[in-house]
């Protein structure tokens, strides 16, 4: 699953690369549509990275520019993800990214921000009502969570119709209320995808 | 952009058909072991228990051995799925309790003159081991026993409860528990306080390994056959956790009164562990164990005062032996122990006052908090009340 996962993300970048080298080029549009393959895992950051490539998602997102450039934007995104062993999980975030440029059309990301997860349970849950026990799905909580991530990106001069922008992100998200004795948990996310500025 | 949607559908269609998550295990309905005697405390006791497991928990196990009378109840579910009713000859985990046991094997150590009770581990506890704890040659055998060593807590390091609920078929070794705490300074100075520590009993099996070669061999050897508990199994297979005897295990992981079946979670989190937790037994034989302790089947009554040497907590009061807690229960002293897993909880305590035993367990998670613990909080004090007063 692992090389599959890691296969896939590799195929994903070089097919929007390819599509944003084909046509004229194009600058800096805001909304362009964000998309990524998320690798999740339950675990402290910068530990346990092979968990992340057993658990995979996928995202959406957009962002919008405060500056009329890509230097300071506001990003929002969904991700799915797939998390065998701890629950799969539904994350609707909103980040703040600062993106300086590192050399020519290389960036970097600095990004705080807030978000909910809806995660689930990995086996369904029971409940008993009436002296009956029944299952309730894999229903499971929504938790208030902070996104703090980094990310490398590479905006694709080419003379595509769109400017394309692919990049790998880890975030860090600590979630809240995971239970009462456990109130916050870390869970990691690598991120590989590409803004597509259409 | 046609591409990409169709990119997003192969890879979501891949992980969505990746197999579902299996928590549970077999537990086999067995019938009950011990006749149930007749008595109207039996009745009652067998009313609060049934209560209990109305309100939420799985199941639940009750066995009472007082001067007059010795009997024993199981209400509820073994297992929730399949509907296994829970019987008295159901395996239960001990959890925490399985620490008195590991005492005992100190202690017997000890009258053999195989241990000094105040020596440094590092006498005994091999270098692979004591190279990750502070200061080791300033804690002794005796600091470990009654949890004033200062020795920092394995189980709540982060990075231990991310790999233990995201791999749940993950093997620990005992080296694995003394990494997470492997660089950090003790957390009070040795013998200055009493704070509770699942690491001091990991390091002693280590030191009980050392000594004897093996020490769920030298446990079976001191306890388990003296006493003639067959129906108690602590590492004496690899697959004693896979007998179909054992309980299912459920926890409340999100604290919403909502349960998950956690057994292989469970399994394989006590499978691992050693000297702090490992032992599931039969309501009867952890009976037979503490009796057994008490009346001096197992240790001499000198040894015996000396586990009952008590550290004391933060007020000043007697807390901990060497071993056995030290508890107050509707005002009635308690010698024993509690347990608390991810996937069950229970207590085996002696009261002298009423030479009175009496162990009672749940398949409920107890390690974290839980709306359905306040209902087993209630059914406790209801049974001490009943029994004790």
């Amino acid at each position: 699953m692992k090389h599959l996962a890691q296969g896939l993300a590799l195929c994903f970048c070089f097919a929007l690369s390819a599509r944003g080298q084909s046509d004229s080029p194009r600058t800096y549009q805001d909304f362009p549509i964000i998309v990524t393959l998320q690798f999740h895992a339950f675990a402290v950051p910068f530990h346990d990275l092979k968990s992340n490539f057993k658990n995979v998602g996928i995202g959406l997102g957009t962002e919008v520019s405060y500056t009329g450039n890509q230097k300071f934007v506001q990003q929002l995104s969904v991700v799915w993800y797939r998390n065998r062993t701890i629950g799969n999980g539904l994350l609707f975030y909103t980040q703040p990214v600062w993106r300086p440029g590192i050399g020519d059309n290389f960036y970097g990301e600095l990004k705080a921000g807030i978000g909910y997860l809806l995660a689930s349970r990995p086996s369904p849950a029971l409940k008993q009502t009436h002296g009956e026990w029944k299952t309730a799905g894999h229903r499971g909580k929504g938790m208030l969570t902070l996104p703090i991530g980094i990310s490398a990106g590479y905006n694709v001069q080419g003379s595509g119709q769109a400017l394309v922008s692919p990049f790998v992100s880890y975030q860090l998200l600590v979630v809240s209320g995971y239970n009462k004795s456990v109130p916050v948990v870390p869970e990691t996310l690598v991120q590989v995808g590409s803004r597509v500025h259409f | 952009m046609k591409h990409i949607i169709v990119y997003l559908f192969i890879v979501a269609g891949l992980t969505a058909g990746c197999s579902p998550y299996v928590g549970d295990l077999a537990t086999k309905a067995c019938n009950e072991a011990t006749p149930a005697s007749a008595s109207s405390t039996r009745d009652s006791a067998r009313q609060i228990l049934d209560d209990l497991v109305n309100q939420g928990v799985p199941g639940a196990v009750l066995s009472i051995q007082t001067p007059n009378e010795a009997w024993s109840v199981a209400q509820g579910l073994a297992k929730v799925e399949d509907k296994t009713p829970m019987a008295l000859c159901h395996l239960q985990y001990l959890q925490s309790i399985s620490k008195t046991y590991l005492a005992v094997c100190l202690l017997k150590l000890y009258e053999e003159n195989k241990i000094d009770l105040d020596a440094p581990m590092t006498r005994y506890l091999p270098e692979k081991y004591s190279r990750y704890i502070d200061k080791p040659s300033t804690i002794t055998i005796r600091m470990l026993m009654n949890h004033t060593s200062g020795i920092p807590e394995y189980n709540s390091i982060p990075t231990y409860i991310t790999t233990l609920l995201q791999h749940p078929e993950h093997d620990f070794t005992p080296e694995d528990y003394l990494k997470y705490i492997g660089g950090k300074s003790l957390d009070f100075a040795p013998a200055s306080k009493y704070s509770y520590r699942n690491t001091n009993y990991v390091v002693l099996a280590l030191i009980v390994d050392a000594i004897t070669g093996d020490h769920a061999r030298y446990m079976q050897e001191v306890i388990f056959t003296p006493l003639g508990l067959t129906n108690t199994f602590y590492r004496n297979d690899p697959h004693y956790l896979d007998y179909p005897g054992l309980v299912n295990a459920y926890w409340d992981r999100y604290s919403d009164g909502l349960l998950e079946n956690v057994s292989l979670l469970q399994r394989n989190n006590v499978r691992a562990l050693i000297g702090d937790d490992g032992i599931v037994t039969t309501p009867a034989e952890a009976l037979a164990f503490l009796k057994g302790l008490m009346q001096g089947k197992l240790l001499k009554p000198s040894t015996l005062d000396l586990m009952k040497s008590w550290a004391n907590d933060s007020k000043g009061n007697p807390t901990y032996g060497l071993g056995l807690d030290y508890g107050k229960f509707q005002g009635h002293t308690g010698y024993g122990h509690s347990g608390g897993g991810l996937g069950a909880g229970c207590q085996l305590y002696y009261f002298p006052e009423k030479d009175t035993y009496m162990f009672v367990a749940i398949n409920l998670g107890t390690v974290t908090e839980s709306p359905l613990h306040k209902q087993t909080t209630v059914a406790l004090e209801k049974l001490y009340k009943l029994m004790l007063d």
